[in-house]
């Protein structure tokens, strides 16, 4: 030891640690321990005054404060006092804390939270169904599970996932939506565990165990036939030198329809509208198509015998019996039962097809005639109300017809008898001549009229291959060139139109060929329509979709090229009610799924739509496709693991809730 | 010792048995038998019914009866009737309720617990004859009539044992008539024992009464038969070294530095000497020390039951002839033996331990070095200790069971540390005595102080240790009651206030009969005793009314005995830090340092 | 005492493992609540919880020391573990590390500084009883301001005392210039918080360097002022540890109290605004 020289003895009394004071030889002196007790009253003391204080200070709300607000949450919640800002989400938080400590009796049938929730989300969320699992009821989520196993049968699952003690019927809001984690912390993120959890079907990463989709997304249902492959294939390089099949010029993106796409949050437009997306190769034939027009009425050519009781059957119209009886005029016999039945024996109403002397006898061809020039009387004497009653006795309601009258002008039809039914010692040439020419003046244009309307029951723009090609090929408007070599304007029809003068021309003649006309030299009413979507076409087009397919007249109507065009297109279009365009979007009841063209758009990679849609090429479709699987033969299968090539864990991620969506109910 | 001797008392016990027939010329000049009477003699008046000495006692004299009758109580008597209150564990409701119901003073007495006199009803009283305080019981015919006793008349002596080999009283005494008794003391014993007849009687006393039961507490001895404890038995000898109060000059040497402590120490045994016989410590304490340089290193330190110069002796005995010192193979006393204070040594001459002892040692039992040349008396062992299982005594069997300490762990020949000055140091400061030392490890201690903030919660406010004491490097052996071995403090307490929990072994004051008187706080060599003044609840001060002062206790730790936690102060520190321990033995020590190491 | 006879090391790393097990299953459990889309905040905040309870019964228990219980070291090895699990819980239960709000805040500061604290103490009573025992002598707490007295007297009674002779006043004028006043007064602020031995060595520089104007008597007493110096220097050596000792125990128990009331509050509110 250091210091034996100088070693203190210890004092004479012991220190008592436990005692306030302790006294050594005569001096007090205080403890440890007392100055410890001493201190942390003072301490104490202390605290308590400095929380009291800052309790009083600092507003409530910055007092208890578990977290901050998610960001919409707290910018609805600010400005209000706290207790309504706790009390608006929490059902404690509007007693002062004096009452917390004794049970309200009330409690239990107090409002919970979720209440509190539905309160300002009642508009999103079905209140019926806001408790329930996925908000649906307990069957449709069995189906969904049924449907799912099916699915993923086969399966086995080598993760396994804690389940999770919910009640499925009463499910709260919190469950998943976890507040006051923060300004930036999102409401709606959960792990797929998460998900699962309640899932009895689990599945691990999206590449190797998520179930295949089938038809998606090829297996919603268009109104619009459009073969992309042949498209694809051969019509684009083929037009015209060729052309790039671009995807866009159909399915333009959201923001360039700019409307349209904010309607929906960012769907891609199904189709563009025909004058920006068809009309550039299809406008063309289209117009040709409407060049022949529909008839309305048409006179045809009887046998004398059956005419001389008519004093003023036409002497143009009679002769063999030829000419047909137009479905529009067909179905304007048929509204009286004499004739309906004797309709139905002419085959396929062409009059050339009779022969005489055999079943139809001279009588029935008397009653043909008369109930011919009955109707034209009746016409004459009232107007559009014959034939819209006449339609309707046949089963077409005239509301349907009604816009295809509207720009037939009554005169066109009170001259019928006055033009048509006249004494036979009338020379040709004089008829000829004498051709009404209250909407044509132009001299010889009958004859031009003649010649142009003369192919009545062929078609020769149109090859009879069923092929829906009704584009106008130049090798196939070969025979009309040699038809009518004189003519300029019929010319144009196939050559484009580089030459004024003759384009002048031929838009002089359109504009007065278009509409309603009386030919008297063919004894026609006809019509002839201007452009894609004419009303009056589309007016005929549903009102013949009210009548059953059996129905002859409609078998007819609907092999006329013209129509048999338009339905080429738009399937449709032939039962009622009518559909012509595509709806925007696809929208289904029940829609876990949720797909955004716009983020994918982005990636440079994704650019091109063929990326993902592969239209088939024309020898793919000569090889097998499998039909049933996809209802687009001319679309290459869309398979799962073209998305799982990005969506892996450490890629675009595989979170269940980017492509599903909890709450089964559409906003 | 008093003066309470006069020349006339020592002329009139002249003419008394025994001393009438000793032969004056026997005793040396310079401490004639006068002198001893007077000087190391004392008589005592004793009234009926006085208690003179209790079981369990350690005492300094014996007595001799000169009138009257008093009887030993063979039966012993309850704690009870002795005044003392018995240990017993308190249960949690009790101690909590003490917590409870505690007062804010320290120290704390209620009446009956300041003296037995204001128990009614209670077998005994503190009354003084001349002015020396003494307990007395009541309707001693009833005790005598329910414990067996023997009646002692005029000339017969009693607690010579006690007083010459420093072991507890083994009866109670008590005075039947007026008697006067002559208190010897051990000097006066010591010298008067030149007297043969004197002697004779002494030495046949002890010899048959207690020699035997002392040898078969030794774990070498246990499987001896009769016949050759017979022969062991008349061959020992006793030998006695230093001084019985001890303490007291401890007091003085303990400033001592180590060298010269040893010099103080006498010499039992030098090393280099040939062996003649095995020592065996009956009780004080010895140092084996070996010549190292200029000093002597300590090597080990015995106490009760320890044997000195076993592997020499055995070695001895197996590896030749021992008496012929020039025979090669024998050995002389490898260490030296000192007597530390007091030394009570049984000798065993060689030739007997060779004869009687070694053929019916266990193996295990020997020092290693010798038990590659044990061979022959492997199967001779096997079998003889199949006859004595026969044979086996119940005495023995119960003996063996009672203290199972014997073949434990005990090292027979010495505790040692690895450390030697560790070991230096406790027989520096006479730690070897303690039983319950009080070790703390300053490096882990924190100073807290909660081991005596606990003691002072469990003895009524007022600790009975503080913090301190000597220190080795990171062990501080604190002043705490060591409940020692050799219980000086015990010695010399007129009333047996002081005493020994025969099962426990814990030394605990009994303040109904506690007198405080200080004897036992001033005989304490480590100052582990304190006096304190008692209040009552509300905090005065008792006054002895006769004295005028107030009265004091004597206070100490008692080891927490008779509370449901054990002591205190090791269940208080958070740290591990504290530790009651037996360093009479290495291994507690040495094992509680391994497993903070 | 089961923990009794085994090696501390032992024991130390037989709780830490248990330790880690408990946080592991833990967390564990958190983990698989969120997962089932429970509140996982109610599991670790109600852990946290009850662990406070656990780390304030040691304070009871000291007092109560009457009472068989367990020993206190054992008290104190579960205090400790329970503490470290109980930060393991806290860490969690809480979204954010310091929460915001006023209450929050204070509630997150509290746990922090308590949690803080009690590894700082587990430190410092693990190595400031080394250095003290290092110091020669061994000083009670609560007799220090004793002790320096004596040893202030003693040190004037060794001036005093000085025999007269040349150098007596040499010794005398430095004794009042420079020793008296190391001896009277209380030790720095400084020096109790870094306790170091600069200002010892200067004087004891100083005074040896009188040494050559001394005669041999007065160079023994100036030999007992320099031991004098250093007893008085390892007495205020003592005094700074067992300060800092102590000090860090009132400021331990002191924020534990404060903080187990406001968790109090804290789970009153949130019994009180949980609502599903």
């Amino acid at each position: 030891m250091r210091d034996d020289q100088t070693s203190i003895k210890p004092p004479s009394s012991f220190d008592r640690p436990g005692d306030a004071w302790s006294e050594f030889d005569g001096t007090r002196q205080r403890n440890w321990s007392s100055v410890r007790r001493r201190l942390t009253f003072l301490a104490l003391a202390i605290a308590t005054l400095v929380t009291g204080v800052g309790f009083f200070v600092t507003p409530s709300s910055r007092i208890f404060k578990p977290g901050p607000l998610s960001k919409p949450h707290a910018q609805i919640l600010a400005g209000t006092l706290t207790k309504e800002r706790c009390g608006s989400c929490h059902s404690g938080g509007m007693q002062s804390p004096l009452k917390w400590l004794v049970p309200s009796p009330n409690h239990e049938h107090s409002m919970t939270q979720t209440d509190l929730c539905l309160d300002c989300h009642k508009r999103t969320i079905p209140m019926e169904n806001a408790r329930r699992a996925h908000n649906l009821s307990r069957s449709a989520r069995k189906q969904l599970t049924a449907a799912l196993k099916a699915a993923s049968a086969n399966r086995v699952s080598l993760v396994s996932i804690p389940k999770t003690r919910l009640d499925f019927d009463n499910v709260a809001c919190a469950v998943c939506h976890r507040e006051h984690h923060g300004s930036d912390a999102s409401l709606i993120d959960l792990s797929n565990s998460q998900c699962q959890t309640c899932h009895s079907q689990v599945y691990g990463d999206f590449a190797n165990s998520h179930p295949e989709w089938g038809n998606w997304p090829y297996d919603q249902t268009s109104e619009i036939r459009f073969d992309h492959s042949t498209h694809a294939g051969k019509h684009f390089p083929g037009w015209k030198g060729g052309q790039s099949f671009d995807c866009q010029s159909c399915h333009p993106m959201p923001n360039q329809v700019g409307t349209r796409a904010s309607s929906v949050e960012d769907a891609m437009v199904r189709v563009a509208p025909f004058e920006t997306a068809c009309a550039g190769c299809h406008d063309e034939s289209l117009r040709a198509q409407l060049n022949e027009g529909i008839s309305l009425i048409s006179l045809p050519t009887l046998p004398s015998e059956a005419t001389t009781a008519l004093r003023d059957w036409p002497e143009s119209a009679t002769g063999f019996a030829d000419g047909r009886v137009t479905p529009i005029m067909h179905l304007l016999l048929r509204s009286d039962s004499r004739l309906a039945s004797l309709l139905r024996k002419i085959r396929d109403d062409d009059l050339g097809n009779l022969v005489i002397k055999d079943q139809i006898s001279n009588q029935e061809l008397q009653a043909l005639a008369k109930g011919i020039s009955d109707l034209c009387s009746e016409i004459v004497n009232d107007g559009h109300a014959a034939i819209l009653n006449r339609m309707s006795q046949s089963g077409i309601q005239d509301k349907a017809l009604h816009p295809a009258l509207v720009p037939l002008p009554t005169q066109l039809l009170e001259t019928i008898k006055s033009r048509w039914m006249r004494d036979h010692s009338d020379p040709p040439a004089q008829r000829s001549a004498s051709v009404d020419s209250q909407d044509l003046s132009m001299p010889g244009d009958s004859l031009l009229s003649d010649d142009l309307l003369a192919p009545t029951g062929d078609d020769l723009l149109l090859p009879t291959d069923e092929s829906d090609d009704v584009l106008l090929l130049p090798d196939d408007s070969g025979d009309l060139i040699q038809l009518e070599s004189n003519e300029s304007q019929s010319n144009d029809l196939s050559r484009d139109a580089s030459n004024a003068t003759a384009s002048r021309d031929a838009e002089k003649q359109q504009l007065l060929l278009d509409g309603w006309r009386r030919d008297d030299g063919r004894l026609t009413i006809s019509y002839r329509g201007t452009q894609h979507a004419d009303p009056v076409i589309t007016a005929f087009i549903e009102g013949f979709s009210a009548l059953p397919d059996t129905d002859p007249a409609k078998r007819d109507f609907s092999e006329m090229p013209l129509i048999k065009n338009c339905l080429s297109c738009h399937p449709g279009a032939s039962h009622s009610p009518s559909r012509w365009a595509e709806p925007t979007v696809q929208s289904a009841s029940i829609d876990s799924n949720k797909f955004h063209h716009r983020p994918h758009l982005n990636v440079s990679k994704l650019g091109d739509c063929n990326h993902c849609h592969q239209v088939t090429t024309l020898n793919d479709l000569d090889g097998e496709i499998d039909f049933a699987m996809n209802s687009h033969p001319d679309f290459q299968p869309l398979t799962k693991s073209a998305c799982a090539a990005c969506h892996s864990k450490e890629g675009a991620g595989e979170n269940c809730t980017q492509c599903h969506r909890y709450h089964m109910t559409r906003p | 010792m008093d003066a309470s001797m006069t020349d006339a008392d020592v002329a009139w016990l002249r003419t008394r048995f025994p001393f009438r027939s000793m032969e004056p010329s026997s005793f040396p000049k310079a401490t004639p038998l006068d002198g001893v009477l007077k000087f190391d003699c004392a008589l005592r008046r004793v009234a009926p019914g006085e208690v003179i000495v209790r079981e369990g006692d350690y005492g300094n004299s014996a007595f001799l009866v000169i009138t009257g009758s008093i009887r030993v109580m063979v039966d012993s008597l309850s704690q009870k009737r002795l005044g003392r209150q018995e240990s017993k564990t308190i249960s949690w409701k009790e101690a909590f309720h003490r917590f409870l119901s505690r007062s804010s003073h320290a120290e704390t007495r209620t009446r009956s617990e300041v003296s037995i006199n204001e128990i009614e009803g209670s077998g005994g009283s503190i009354q003084t004859t001349d002015d020396h305080p003494a307990v007395f019981l009541q309707d001693t015919d009833a005790i005598f009539a329910s414990h067996e006793n023997v009646c002692l008349g005029p000339g017969e002596l009693f607690g010579e044992v006690a007083a010459m080999y420093r072991s507890p009283r083994t009866a109670t005494v008590i005075a039947e008539t007026e008697a006067a008794v002559l208190e010897i003391r051990w000097q006066g014993l010591r010298i008067l024992r030149r007297d043969k007849g004197f002697a004779e009687t002494l030495d046949r006393h002890y010899r048959e009464n207690w020699l035997p039961v002392h040898l078969r507490e030794l774990p070498l001895l246990r499987y001896l038969p009769e016949d050759s404890l017979q022969k062991v038995v008349d061959a020992t000898e006793l030998r006695s070294f230093g001084r019985l109060e001890w303490n007291a000059a401890y007091k003085k040497s303990r400033k001592l530095s180590a060298e010269e402590q040893i010099k103080t120490e006498p010499l039992v045994v030098s090393e280099g000497n040939t062996p003649t016989e095995l020592m065996i410590v009956r009780s004080g304490f010895a140092r084996v020390s070996v010549r190292h340089g200029a000093g002597h290193r300590t090597m080990a330190y015995l106490g009760k039951g320890q044997l000195f110069g076993l592997r020499e002796v055995v070695h001895n005995c197996l590896c030749g002839p021992g008496e012929n010192e020039n025979s090669p193979r024998s050995v002389v006393y490898q260490n030296s033996l000192r007597a530390v204070g007091f030394l009570d040594a049984l000798c065993i001459p060689i030739e007997v331990v060779a004869s009687e002892v070694l053929p019916h040692v266990r193996r295990n039992e020997l020092p290693p070095i010798v038990q590659d040349s044990f061979k022959p008396f492997v199967e001779k062992r096997t079998d003889r200790r199949r006859r004595r299982s026969n044979a086996r005594t119940p005495a023995t069997t119960s003996e063996q069971e009672s203290n199972p300490k014997n073949d434990s762990n005990r090292s027979s020949e010495g505790t040692r540390f690895d450390s030697t000055s560790l070991m230096e140091f406790v027989v520096q400061h006479r730690l070897n005595n303690g039983r319950e030392a009080m070790v703390i490890d300053l490096h882990r201690c924190t100073r807290c102080d909660d081991c005596v903030k606990a003691c002072g919660d469990a003895h009524d406010g007022n600790p009975r240790f503080v913090r301190q004491g000597a220190v080795h490097d990171r062990l501080q052996f604190v002043q705490a009651c060591m409940h020692c071995v050799d219980p000086v403090c015990m010695i010399g307490c007129p009333t047996g206030a002081i005493a020994r929990n025969p099962e426990t072994g814990v030394v605990s004051i009994h303040d109904s009969i506690c007198v405080g008187c200080g004897v036992c706080a001033a005989s304490c060599p480590y100052e582990n005793i304190a006096m304190a003044e008692v209040v009552d609840p509300i905090g005065i001060p008792y006054v002895d009314e006769a004295a005028g002062k107030p009265i004091r206790k004597a206070t100490k730790c008692d080891s927490c005995s008779g509370r449901p936690t054990g002591p205190a102060c090791v269940n208080a520190c958070p740290h591990d830090a504290i530790v009651r321990i037996d360093l009479l033995e290495s291994p507690p020590l040495t094992e509680w340092l391994n497993r903070r190491s | 005492m089961a923990m009794q006879p085994i090696h501390l090391r032992t024991r130390r790393r037989l709780a830490i493992a248990v330790t880690t097990l408990a946080i592991l299953i833990l967390s564990y459990l958190v983990q698989r609540q969120t997962m089932q889309l429970e509140h996982a905040a109610f599991l670790s905040g109600s852990a946290t919880f009850v662990c406070l309870f656990l780390l304030l019964l040691i304070g009871v228990r000291r007092r109560i020391s009457f009472l068989p219980l367990g020993n206190m070291s054992m008290w104190t090895q579960i205090h400790i573990h329970v503490g470290i699990f109980a930060s393991a819980a806290y860490l969690h239960h809480v979204p954010r590390v310091i929460g915001n709000g006023f209450f929050e805040s204070l509630l997150s500061c509290l746990f922090l500084f308590v949690a803080g604290s009690g590894i700082y103490g587990m430190y410092i009573s693990r190595t400031l009883p080394r250095r003290l025992a290092n110091v020669g002598g061994e000083y009670r707490f609560d007799r220090i301001a004793w002790t320096r007295r004596q040893i202030a007297e003693m040190a004037t009674q060794l001036v005093q005392v000085g025999q007269s002779n040349a150098a007596t006043p040499v010794l005398t004028k430095f004794y009042e210039s420079t020793l008296a006043p190391f001896f009277q007064r209380q030790p720095r602020l400084a020096y109790i918080v870094v306790p170091n031995g600069q200002y010892r060595r200067r004087i004891l520089a100083d005074l040896k360097e009188l040494d050559r104007y001394f005669e041999q008597e007065t160079r023994q007493t100036a030999g007992k002022l320099a031991s004098l110096v250093r007893k008085r220097d390892d007495l205020d050596y003592h005094f700074a540890l067992q300060l800092r000792l102590r000090c860090w125990v009132l400021m331990h128990s002191l924020f534990s109290i404060l903080l187990l009331a406001c968790s109090i509050v804290h789970v009153a509110i949130v019994l009180r605004f949980f609502g599903n």
